[in-house]
């Protein structure tokens, strides 16, 4: 082969841009401490540094997210401890209450008391960073209010009353207590009627988009769906009336479909309900006139009243079913109802949810009215009770509506001794609610854990893939300069050189 | 019995030939650095006796026939095709480097961290839903992610259509070098037929279709009286003389992916012209209107790009079923303060209103066939009124994020099309551009050395060795030295002989 000077030069040329060529990728890699200078210098590095880059930025904002459900949660924790020494101290003073009290001792305690429910009521109104914690979704006003109405002291909760035909005081009149009631039942916390304007609402929503789409078969399900809890809905504010708490109802209608499968089992299931009904109603009047001859009897009283529960609940389910269904099919369909019922109670749940982790997030707020409850067996109400208790009273009044509308007042008798107990019913639903919150917090606190791993994994994997290994990148830089540095020198020699040289 | 001047004549034939000799390779020494130029070698004979009456036969010294030009036509062929190869790669490969860095790189993926900025602002939403500073930058970041979006589509759409004009501009040299061919091969003939030199003529031809090889992949017959004949996928662009016209027009097919782009035909026929399958011109072709999967260019980035643009801005704005769960849209939140679902959708295209938007199409599919990465923007509704941006999944309560945390999934972990979630979707672009690129270099590289190798091998063949011309140098001297001291024995010998005649 002969070499030519063109090929020589072309050749020198070529070699000392590779090698400068090799330089500047070094001296690059280097300089920015990133293997690849381009997406194409390595496809799936590029990708992957997308990917990593991604998921370091999310655990950042999950890392922000569990401080801010740390610190909530330790408001609502502490508001909750406190709550336990309120509800604590007036169970004790419950039990304290005695006939031999002087007149002097029964102010204090009556002042104490109600310093207790401002107490509480302060431990509900908790705030933290300007969201009110016990209020659901509504963290911009405070949730609980105590207020003084035409049939006394009462407390409202996000300006609803929590129990609207509460414990009244029985000096009240009944007519007064009726016009208070049909007055304000538009203001009652959580009731039916909401539920089922709601209700109807969604299920006009869903129908509309089916309708829409008739070929859509999820559209048309969840349709079918909406407009079955929004009938269900409806029945129940036909059964229990309108301003029925919500959670009422769904407890009345589990009693309803517990005493109907227990009739099941009591009468047999191909029983109608009529028959039913005149077997209930013979079983109550045995029971109650062996108890009407031996008063002292409490075992006899305990099974009056279950009779006469299972005879209202079986003459309810007549009107309801019809008296030709069979037991077992009423009890099925009570059971349906409760489910329901008891769905819209779930969905209705104001949780906030933060997002901790991938897919993964958790609930950081406690609502009210599961810490004190709601409807009839509030928290609120068992004070006022004591409250009563105090001022000798043996008797309170409460009203409900039924479904036509009908105000009815009952005089129930207060008894003391109740009272200890029922202090203690409250208790426990604190010590649930607590508990769930610990679970919760138990969770967040895990979850700081995780992310912390997490992110030195991510971190770790996108500096791995991304960044470059000083040692091995700065051995290529020297590397490369030498060779960059012998091809310039050995150029330069060869190609200066010929034969012409040489001649003399 | 020779001629009593035989030996001047030889004399004067070899200081001819040597001459000859040295002027050739001082021709070479001069050109040595001269593109294209081939060398030339001296080809001479020894002239045999002129009388065939003597018995005593001497022959009458050298006689040069020719001086050629050391050329290997097969080389040249093998070099013109590799070339247009390489040239197609070169211009792919040059043209994909820009838009690949329209994607970005490793550590200024602009879309990625644009999504990933606008989805943390979301989550800060989520715990200050009502803050309107928060809103603000949320509107800020959401439309910071469309113009950049908007800005990668507009560059595209810029780099097609200067490779577009690559695409003109080659089309002018292509003519412009084929009409050199045509001059230069009539040159050559005329030159030829009156015995002339066509060296030079030949060298400068050879350089025009070293050029014209890299523009188009051509194939070129070397016909008997010297022309070269040059076709192009069949079609003849230089015959003897004449050169065939090419010309650029505006395409206007509205169904066409190259509507509004040039189209390239022959000026005489006005039949399109097929550009074979290599060549700078092809690469350019190649980017400027790749569409589909199977050959990937700007048009293919474009739709992959937009189709990323409509299924997020889709995702985000009617929701996403995966698997079995549903994540609510945009359309399905409440903002604050509004009494009803707002629907409002949040990205919609040209900032029309949510309204507008959903009035584009006939159903859902064709009003987001709208979106493009072109034009994807916030809805008008939003950048109006940021208290719209839907954070509540129904009315009421400041902290109900149910809607936003569904939004964030989206945004985050949610596989929104396929098994793909949002940056998945767009690392897939960006894995498909970096691969197309990378391999397009490589493909470079490799054909690149193969043109080098053969570019080498001619260059062996037909350039200029200093070192070989010095020893022609001082051969030819040597041998005019020896010539012109024959010269002078001649002289001496004539001398004696013109004596003798005078001293008689």
């Amino acid at each position: 082969m002969r070499i030519t000077n063109g090929m020589v030069a072309a050749n020198n040329l070529r070699n000392i841009s590779k090698a400068e060529n090799r330089l500047a990728a070094a001296n690059a890699a280097v300089s920015s401490n990133q293997k690849i200078q381009a997406a194409s210098d390595d496809p799936l590095v590029a990708t992957r540094a997308v990917t990593y880059r991604s998921y370091v930025s999310q655990i950042a904002q999950y890392q922000d997210n569990t401080d801010a459900a740390d610190g909530w949660q330790t408001a609502t924790d502490d508001a909750l401890s406190g709550l336990v020494d309120s509800v604590t101290t007036l169970g004790t003073l419950a039990g304290k209450i005695t006939d031999t009290l002087s007149a002097a001792d029964l102010t204090s305690m009556k002042t104490q008391v109600q310093t207790l429910q401002d107490e509480v009521i302060s431990y509900m109104n908790t705030n933290y960073c300007g969201s009110y914690v016990f209020g659901g979704y509504s963290t911009g006003t405070a949730p609980y209010a105590a207020v003084s109405t035409d049939v006394g002291d009462t407390v409202t909760y996000k300006g609803g009353y929590l129990s609207l035909g509460g414990v009244v005081s029985a000096d009240i009149s009944d007519d007064d207590i009726k016009t208070f009631y049909t007055a304000n039942d538009g203001d009652a916390y959580n009731t039916l009627t909401t539920a089922s304007a709601t209700a109807l609402k969604a299920s006009t929503v869903a129908t509309a988009a089916a309708a829409a789409a008739p070929t859509d078969l999820t559209l048309a399900a969840k349709a079918t769906n909406a407009k079955k809890t929004s009938d269900a809905l409806e029945a129940a504010v036909a059964t229990y009336g309108g301003t029925t708490n919500l959670t009422d109802a769904v407890a009345a209608d589990k009693t309803a479909y517990q005493t109907l499968a227990a009739a099941v089992t009591t009468y047999g299931g191909t029983t109608t309900l009529t028959d039913a009904t005149a077997i209930a109603k013979t079983a109550y009047d045995t029971a109650s006139s062996a108890s009407a001859a031996d008063t002292t009897d409490t075992t006899l009283a305990t099974t009056t009243a279950t009779a006469l529960t299972a005879y209202q609940t079986l003459t309810a389910a007549v009107t309801t079913y019809g008296g030709t269904t069979t037991l077992t099919d009423a009890a099925a369909t009570a059971k349906t109802t409760y489910a329901t019922l008891a769905d819209v109670a779930t969905n209705g749940d104001q949780k906030i949810n933060y997002n901790i982790g991938f897919s993964s997030s958790v609930t950081v707020n406690t609502e009210g009215q599961d810490v004190v409850g709601e409807g009839i067996n509030n928290l609120f109400n068992t004070i006022a009770k004591l409250q009563l208790a105090l001022n000798g009273d043996t008797s309170y009044k409460t009203a409900a509506v039924d479904s036509s509308g009908t105000v009815t007042v009952t005089t129930n008798s207060l008894d003391v001794s109740d009272l200890k107990s029922e202090f203690a019913t409250d208790l426990s639903k604190i010590t649930a609610a607590q508990a769930t919150l610990g679970g919760n917090m138990d969770r967040v606190a895990s979850a700081v854990n995780t992310l912390s791993d997490a992110s030195t994994l991510y971190k770790g994997l996108m500096t791995d893939n991304e960044n470059i290994d000083t040692a091995a990148a700065a051995t290529e830089l020297t590397s490369a300069e030498y060779t960059y540095e012998a091809a310039l020198a050995v150029g330069a020699k060869v190609t200066s050189k010929s034969l012409i040289d040489y001649i003399a | 019995m020779a001629s009593t001047f035989l030996g001047l004549s030889i004399t004067s034939r070899g200081l001819n030939a040597a001459q000859i000799g040295l002027a050739t390779t001082t021709n070479n020494m001069s050109n040595i650095d001269t593109t294209g130029y081939s060398r030339q070698v001296v080809t001479q004979t020894s002239v045999g006796p002129a009388a065939v009456y003597s018995s005593s036969l001497v022959g009458e010294g050298v006689e040069v026939t020719s001086v050629d030009r050391v050329r290997s036509f097969r080389l040249d062929q093998k070099y013109w095709q590799q070339n247009s190869a390489s040239s197609q790669a070169e211009a792919t490969s040059t043209c994909l480097q820009q838009v690949e860095n329209v994607f970005g790189s490793t550590t200024t993926s602009n879309i990625t961290t644009d999504l990933n900025t606008f989805t943390s602002e979301l989550s800060t939403l989520a715990s200050s839903t009502t803050d309107t500073s928060v809103r603000a930058t949320v509107l800020s970041d959401a439309q910071t992610l469309c113009d950049t979006i908007n800005t990668a589509s507009t560059t595209l759409t810029t780099q097609r259509s200067d490779i577009d004009s690559d695409v003109k501009t080659t089309v002018g040299q292509i003519n412009s070098y084929a009409t050199q061919i045509a001059t230069l091969n009539k040159q050559i003939s005329v030159a030829s037929a009156s015995g002339a030199s066509t060296n030079e003529l030949e060298d400068q031809r050879g350089l025009v279709v070293d050029d014209l090889s890299g523009l188009v992949g051509i194939n070129v017959i070397q016909e008997n009286n010297g022309d070269l004949t040059i076709a192009v996928a069949g079609a003849t662009l230089v015959s003897g003389d004449k050169a065939n016209e090419l010309e650029c027009y505006t395409i206007t097919d509205a169904t066409s992916t190259q509507n509004g782009m040039s189209g390239i035909r022959w000026t005489d026929s006005g039949k399109d012209f097929d550009t074979g399958d290599s060549g700078a011109l092809n690469g350019y072709l190649q980017v400027r209107d790749g569409s589909t999967a199977d050959s990937k260019g700007i048009p293919y980035y474009i739709s992959q790009l937009d189709d990323f643009a409509r299924t997020f801005a889709k995702a985000f704005n009617e929701g996403v079923t995966s698997g079995s769960t549903t994540y609510s849209g945009s359309a399905d939140g409440v903002g604050i303060d509004d009494d009803a679902t707002t629907g409002t959708r949040f990205f919609s295209y040209d900032n029309l209103s949510s309204a507008d938007l959903m009035a584009s199409g006939t159903d859902i599919d064709a009003v987001y066939s709208n979106i493009t990465a072109a034009n994807i923007s916030v809805s008008k509704d939003i950048i109006d009124d940021t208290d719209k941006i839907p954070t509540a999944s129904s009315t009421g309560g400041d902290s109900n994020v149910k809607n936003l945390t569904d939004l964030i999934s989206i945004c985050t972990d949610v596989n929104i099309s396929g098994n793909s979630t949002v940056s998945g979707l767009y690392n897939v672009i960006v894995a498909t551009v970096a691969g197309a690129s990378a391999s397009a270099q490589t493909e470079y590289d490799r054909k690149n050395t193969s043109t080098t190798y053969i570019n080498t091998s001619r260059s062996s063949v037909s350039g200029v060795s200093s070192n070989e011309e010095t020893t022609n140098l001082t051969t030819y001297q040597a041998a005019y030295a020896a010539s012109a001291s024959m010269a002078s024995t001649w002289s001496e010998i004539y001398s004696t002989t013109i004596n003798m005649v005078n001293t008689d």
